[in-house]
């Protein structure tokens, strides 16, 4: 038995291989073709073989449960490619450049002159209420006057075709060791297919990374580079690692550091203290220094703000940043494109419903039951309400919580996100993804090709987190032509 | 190197020795126990006292010393830090803090044992299980052992590992000598000296030092010639002076202009001067007591000049 492309089809779906007419896609035709040679025996024997080195590279993520605390599990990695055209990824990569650029003109412009409040681009309301908004930074100058080096922006294709822009977050996103372990992975499982297409290589990006770190150091020839990561416990230390060993730095915690009284940082070592410049910190501002921020935080550094204001060291990303990764701001990034940059928005927002508006609210409370609602502030799909599928109950608390709190929440259409073919062991068949690619803001902007694709195992499922019963595919970035 | 990852390593390394001296040493009293006279009472509270953990056992069990009780106290209590273990437990929980600078297999392998120890505890309890399940600890920590022998840098990392294993195994060793000055055999009639030949023999063979001690000493086993192979062989890895020779071939690898620790050259010498003809009981237990005296400040000058530099803001420059 092999995968019949002319029966995959489903009626309602939008997949990435195949029309709804049972067609493979131009630029899918020579890739889909070769997969439908494979018998169902050949798939699940590289399946297996695809299951053992992920064992043997041992990527794990780590999932919490009351019963047994912090687990590693084998991280879920699916057998087919989520496959993008190189002409297609070329308008996604612009889309993302120039939103990342405008993202750091406004986080830069908000602890500056607010010139965009001023002129009316950003309403007041959404600063005075920002939960993401620090104090403490107002009027500081990072290097190269970036304030997110790394971003991680969600993509999701509706049915109509459209790519989307989901979400951008600014402040510690994770994901991207997985999208360099996927690849690793897939090359053992299908050489065959990397020798005979042009798939676009990922691996830069550690050395990317590296290099944008680098160029933040005050001014030393040689900058000490460190990830600080809140420690083993940590969902995503697998992650913080795997980056340090990529990139031969040291992994610090809070404790490793100390601040002299002259502002600089050092790490304690078997030889004394030595000095460091640059910080890839995955920790979150609240927890990154007590002095500045929660005093209570015992994973952060006494003194860091300080040594950052003074420009002794830099921080990736800045503390302040996650501001502009706020979802309410979020719907104001197509107007910002337009107003730091003078450039139409090449990737659209998803449309969106602002609560603390009047009109916007009750339009959202009206049409609650077709709608998605969304704390302004949350990541990971904590605390959200899916309209269409939440219980008469559940959506009469949401609507209270909208009108106790509407600067907290906006509202967006329930997206039918689009399908790839997926093996589930013994069939192939459409399940749900989005995209995350990553964007590194230095000297210049970098996107990775492709990005993390993330999948819903469960038929029918939206909900792509790993936490979640989520798995991963490996992004090909292809040039097929019309084939 | 971050002096937290290499504090990590160890007592990642301390910990494994020890689980692997602490399996030994149950499984070969086990025996002893088995070759008895009928009509002695065999005490197992000496292994409690060996591990200093007599006072948190009786904290928790009162008086009564027997097999069962003991056991499950040394194999599988949770709470006591010093059962084996909590002993596995700790050596993983320490080697989690490294493992972007540690061998993949390696880290697997430390799994696999915390793993067993845990899901085979029952079997390790039971009179015919216990035996396989000790091989199987011991056999599993020499697995990482080697995995690391074989796969490591001769770098920082690895000496300080070194460092660890060598001293742990130099205290565990007086406390297997100090099993015997204990009276792990209570001496009644004529049959005195023969089971004290019984109890060296299976000293030696915890260590497994039995077939060495022939090669080595060319002799019966008597009590001062033991002594002075374990206390003081160059050659037999496990005695005293050879895991203090180690020490310090590892310390000169890792800082070749510093000076040694100052207590390092003081206990060698105290080994390699000691006497052991008629030296037992009161006597051996004394000398003991120094050496592991000696043991925890040596600990605690390499705690202070490696993992412990001055967390204050400004430090007092060429202390």
């Amino acid at each position: 038995m092999t995968i019949n492309w002319g029966s995959y089809a489903q009626p309602g779906l939008f997949d990435e291989w195949v029309t709804e007419k049972g067609r493979l896609r131009t630029g899918f035709g020579r890739l889909g073709k070769r997969f439908a040679t494979y018998s169902m025996d050949a798939l699940q024997d590289r399946s297996a073989s695809l299951e053992r080195a992920i064992k043997e590279q041992g990527v794990t993520f780590t999932v919490y449960s009351e019963a047994h605390g912090s687990i590693d599990r084998s991280w879920p990695l699916d057998l087919m490619p989520r496959i993008l055209r190189r002409q297609e990824w070329l308008t996604i990569e612009a889309g993302l450049t120039q939103r990342v650029k405008a993202l750091n003109c406004l986080i830069d412009d908000l602890y500056h002159d607010q010139r965009c409040i001023k002129d009316g681009v950003l309403p007041a309301f959404l600063l005075e209420n920002s939960a993401n908004f620090r104090p403490q930074c107002v009027g500081v100058n990072p290097p190269l006057g970036v304030w997110a080096h790394i971003c991680g922006s969600d993509l999701v294709r509706h049915e109509d075709g459209q790519m989307y822009v989901l979400e951008d977050n600014l402040r510690v996103p994770s994901g991207v060791s997985y999208m360099l372990e996927n690849r690793g992975v897939m090359k053992r499982t299908f050489p065959e297919l990397f020798a005979n297409f042009a798939i676009e290589p990922v691996d830069a990006y550690p050395s990317q990374l590296y290099d944008t770190l680098c160029a933040l150091a005050p001014h030393r020839a040689q900058p000490e580079v460190v990830v600080l990561t809140p420690g083993v416990f940590n969902s995503a230390y697998f992650e913080h690692a795997y980056l340090a060993q990529q990139m031969g730095c040291e992994l610090v915690e809070g404790r490793d550091l100390v601040v002299n009284s002259q502002d600089e940082v050092f790490m304690l070592t078997t030889r004394g203290r030595a000095r460091v410049d640059v910080i890839y910190r995955r920790i979150d501002d609240a927890f990154l220094d007590p002095e500045a921020f929660n005093e209570d935080s015992l994973l952060g550094v006494p003194g860091l703000m300080r040594a950052w204001k003074a420009g002794k060291v830099a921080l990736a990303n800045a503390p302040g940043a996650g501001v502009a990764d706020d979802k309410a701001v979020y719907c104001f990034v197509p107007d910002l494109i337009r107003y730091y940059l003078s450039e139409a928005p090449l990737l659209p927002n998803v449309p969106s419903y602002i609560c603390a508006r009047k009109d916007d609210r009750d339009y959202v409370l009206d049409h609650i039951d077709e709608l998605v609602v969304k704390p302004v502030n949350e990541s990971g799909g904590y605390g959200m309400l899916l309209g269409p599928q939440a219980t008469p109950k559940d959506r009469e608390a949401f609507r209270k919580k909208i009108q106790r709190n509407p600067r907290n929440y906006m509202a967006q259409p329930m997206l039918n996100l689009s399908t790839v073919p997926t093996f589930l062991g013994q069939a192939v068949e459409p399940r749900h993804v989005d995209l995350r690619p990553f964007i590194l803001s230095g000297e210049s902007v970098q996107v990775t090709t492709g990005g993390l694709t993330r999948v819903a195992m469960r038929k029918g499922s939206l909900v792509v987190n790993s936490s979640q019963g989520g798995g991963s595919k490996d992004t090909w970035v292809i040039d097929e032509g019309d084939r | 190197m971050l002096a937290r990852v290499a504090e990590n390593m160890y007592w990642m390394a301390r910990y494994l020795e020890r689980a692997e001296d602490l399996a030994r040493l149950i499984d070969v009293t086990t025996h002893l126990h088995l070759d008895l006279p009928r009509g002695s009472t065999p005490s197992w509270g000496t292994l409690l006292t060996l591990i200093g953990a007599e006072d948190s056992y009786r904290e928790k069990h009162g008086e009564e010393e027997d097999e069962a009780r003991v056991l499950r106290f040394l194999l599988g209590d949770r709470d006591h830090p010093q059962s084996l273990r909590a002993t596995i437990a700790a050596a993983r929980s320490n080697a989690r803090g490294f493992r972007e600078v540690f061998p993949r297999e390696a880290w697997e392998d430390i799994n696999g044992l915390y793993h067993f120890s845990q899901e085979q505890l029952k079997s390790g309890l039971s009179k015919r299980g216990r035996h396989g399940y000790l091989r199987g600890i011991v056999t599993q920590v020499q697995t990482v052992v080697g995995r690391l022998e074989g796969a490591m840098n001769r770098d920082e990392a690895y000496y300080f590992i070194e460092l660890g294993r060598q001293l742990e195994r130099a205290d565990m060793t007086t406390r297997l000598i100090d099993s015997s000055s204990a009276r792990l055999v209570p001496r009644e009639g004529s049959d005195g000296a023969r089971f004290d030949d019984l109890q060296w023999m299976s000293v030696l063979k915890s260590l497994t030092g039995y077939q060495m001690y022939r090669l080595e000493m060319q002799r019966a086993i008597r009590s001062d010639s033991v002594l002075a192979f374990l206390f003081q062989s160059s050659r037999f890895p496990r005695s005293v002076a050879g895991a203090l020779l180690a020490l310090r071939r590892s310390l000169e690898a890792l800082d070749p202009d510093a000076s040694l620790p100052r207590r390092l050259p003081q206990v060698l010498r105290q080994v390699s001067q000691l006497e052991p003809e008629g030296l037992a009981g009161e006597k051996l237990h004394a000398l003991i007591d120094e050496l592991q005296q000696g043991f925890a400040d040596i600990h605690g000058q390499l705690e202070r000049r490696y993992f412990r530099p001055s967390r204050s803001a400004d430090p007092e420059t060429g202390s």
